[in-house]
């Protein structure tokens, strides 16, 4: 037998389009997935900063800190000053120490009050950046 | 329940002790009260003590100008001194008041040494602690062995 | 005396030889020719091309010397293709020399290597039209994958008496990838679509890497299961190689493992294009839609890219559409040399390694869902 009647009487069409189906949506799955893949490795990375992982690891830092003072704005403006010098992300020690050289008060206790405050934030690779938003909800 | 006890059950690479290993910890532990400013441990320097946090705000400062900031209660400071030469390699500041439980290095290797079920515990511990605080910081793998087969 | 030399005599290739081994002598010859001299798939037409002279020195039927004889020791190095041992462990080779960086900084060009294997089905038709069964048709459409082991692979599950005509002809048109392609290329695609540049892909990260044969691997046979001898050997080859700690096993599978496996499969393939069974209608007719099929699904992949360019904002070279067939790397190097011709300073390869390295995933797909409505 030859011809279409040989593709109709063995399934043929059905048989290619089915085929070429399952290749195709095994292939657009796989390529779905993977075009996800860095993104879910981000969102891993930086789970910390997600709410629904952070309670398990870290307490939010704002809900224990009393309001910015007056004194406490003033303080946070002058780090803020400093790390406008520095690299980005930066150096916590480096900044503590620029705040010590530049006789800023209190240095230890006000950094920490800007990283409790998520004003300074972790990069999670050893280094620290500036959080535009959270200073100026808070201390500008 | 103690205050020294408290803190071993919050502390990551404490909590899964057995409740003698806590009591043999809980003698070893001396509290000491920290203030803002105030240096704990210098790198490269003798090391003599192992510190747990009890309050307050401590920054851990590492070469290449990485730094890790602790302030749970029961974070611990200084395991990287069992494979350090006895020597702090990293600089610890308090940012805040506070208080720490100080273990001298020499009680606590004997401990670790005498008995190798809470080491192996502790180390596991450890290793959780420094993959969630230092994620950064390669950790020390096993030795390559010549044949796994 | 005599008579004993007249015995040694009649025992001899000389009198023993048929027309069709003088044939098949030639096409061996011509094989090692064009791999040493040309430099086509040398690798693959050498011992396929001396596997042929083994195959087709006639010998006495009984003595355990033929391929096809039981108890010889080419049957026996033969098992190999028909039990479908040696492709999964070609493929194990493969996966562990080959990098998936370009496919996962682009995945949609995972695509084009799908669309590519549309050549398989479309050929299985003519085949069907043409009157083979449903299961040499199968075999016959999956030259189209361009991929000599999957081609081996299903045939010898499907219809292992064609592995011979087949593998010969999967081989041969791979290797005939530089002379096939462009003109098909340059028929399809305008000078201005061939002078598109790609953007420079993303940087992919190890995570990712060590991830993706895992998740491919998961993804493709649950959905296929089929293919799991020839895609989990794959995906187990790229973990070995993207893990590091394995490199070892790396290093053996893409070294002495598809070198010693490579040996077996193209002599022992060869040497079953013995002239008696190999010279027939089937074969030319083999042949003919072998040719069809590499014909059609790169012009598929072409087609298609083209037709992704109607949606895309940023372009595609549709060159990179011909890449889909899978023959690694050589029709990704073709559409790079094509794309140079027209513009010296666009450089394609790493971008065509995409879709060529998904239509390896897409053919061993194809295989395993042919396999499956047959079985």
């Amino acid at each position: 037998m030859y011809g279409v009647e040989a593709i109709s009487i063995n399934n043929g069409w059905a048989i290619s389009v089915v085929g070429v189906s399952i290749v195709f949506t095994g292939l657009m799955l796989l390529s779905l997935s993977i075009s996800r893949l860095h993104k879910i490795l981000n969102i891993w990375d930086n789970r910390n900063d997600l709410k629904i992982f952070r309670k398990k690891t870290q307490e939010e830092p704002q809900n224990n800190l009393l309001p910015f003072t007056e004194k406490n704005k003033i303080s946070a403006y002058h780090f803020r000053l400093l790390i406008k010098t520095m690299d980005d992300p930066f150096s916590l020690q480096r900044l503590l120490y620029l705040a010590k050289i530049s006789g800023l008060d209190r240095p230890h206790s006000n950094l920490c009050r800007l990283i409790k405050a998520g004003i300074i934030k972790s990069d999670h690779k050893g280094k620290y950046f500036f959080n535009r938003e959270a200073f100026n909800k808070l201390a500008s | 329940m103690s205050e020294k006890l408290e803190i071993l059950k919050k502390s990551t690479v404490f909590s899964s002790l057995a409740p003698a290993d806590f009591k043999v910890l809980e003698s070893l532990m001396e509290k000491h009260t920290i203030q803002e400013g105030e240096t704990l441990a210098t790198a490269k320097e003798r090391a003599t003590r192992f510190f747990i946090l009890s309050s307050g705000t401590l920054l851990i400062a590492m070469d290449e100008g990485n730094a890790v900031v602790v302030d749970r209660p029961g974070d611990f400071i200084g395991m990287e001194l069992l494979s350090s030469k006895g020597k702090y390699i990293n600089t610890v500041t308090a940012l805040e008041n506070g208080d720490v439980f100080a273990i001298k290095r020499d009680d606590f290797l004997d401990l670790i040494q005498e008995d190798s079920l809470p080491a192996e515990t502790i180390m596991q511990h450890w290793n959780s602690f420094l993959e969630e605080k230092f994620p950064f910081v390669e950790q020390k793998e096993t030795p390559d062995m010549a044949y796994h087969y | 005396m005599e008579t004993l030399f007249l015995d040694f005599f009649h025992n001899t290739g000389f009198f023993l030889c048929d027309y069709r081994n003088i044939i098949m002598i030639l096409v061996g010859m011509l094989f090692i020719y064009l791999g040493i001299a040309k430099d086509y798939e040398p690798l693959l037409l050498v011992p396929i091309g001396f596997g042929m002279l083994m195959g087709n020195i006639p010998v006495f039927k009984g003595l355990g010397l033929g391929i096809y004889e039981n108890n010889s020791v080419l049957h026996y190095l033969y098992l190999g293709v028909t039990q479908g041992i040696y492709p999964p462990l070609i493929f194990l080779g493969i996966g562990a020399m080959t990098d998936f960086s370009t496919l996962l900084a682009r995945p949609v060009l995972m695509l084009l290597g799908a669309a590519a294997q549309a050549g398989i089905f479309i050929t299985f038709l003519g085949a069907l039209a043409l009157g083979f069964t449903p299961h040499e048709a199968a075999s016959i459409g999956i030259i189209g994958g361009a991929d000599g082991p999957t081609a081996i692979f299903l045939t010898a599950k499907l219809a292992p008496t064609l592995i011979g005509p087949i593998a010969v002809a999967a081989y041969s048109y791979m290797a005939l990838v530089p002379v096939i392609q462009p003109p098909i290329m340059r028929l399809l695609t305008s000078r201005k679509e061939r002078l598109i540049r790609m953007e420079e892909p993303r940087e992919v990260t190890k995570r990712e890497k060590m991830l993706f044969p895992i998740v491919a691997f998961l993804l493709c046979c649950f959905l296929a299961p089929a293919a799991l001898p020839l895609l989990g050997m794959l995906c187990f080859g790229n973990l070995l190689k993207e893990a590091v700690v394995t490199e070892r096993l790396a290093v053996a599978a893409r070294t002495s493992i598809i070198d010693s496996v490579t040996i077996l499969l193209g002599v022992t393939v060869g040497a079953s294009t013995q002239g008696d069974v190999f010279l027939t209608t089937k074969s030319v007719g083999i042949f003919f839609l072998g040719a069809l099929s590499f014909c059609i699904a790169t012009a598929c992949g072409l087609m298609f890219a083209k037709f992704m360019n109607l949606f895309l904002k940023e372009k595609i070279n549709p060159l990179l559409g011909a890449a889909g067939v899978s023959a690694v790397p050589d029709s990704a190097r073709v559409v790079q040399v094509v794309g140079q011709r027209e513009d010296p300073t666009n450089f394609l390869l790493m971008h065509a390694m995409a879709p060529n390295i998904s239509g390896v995933i897409g053919s061993a797909i194809a295989a395993g869902v042919l396999w499956s409505f047959m079985s």
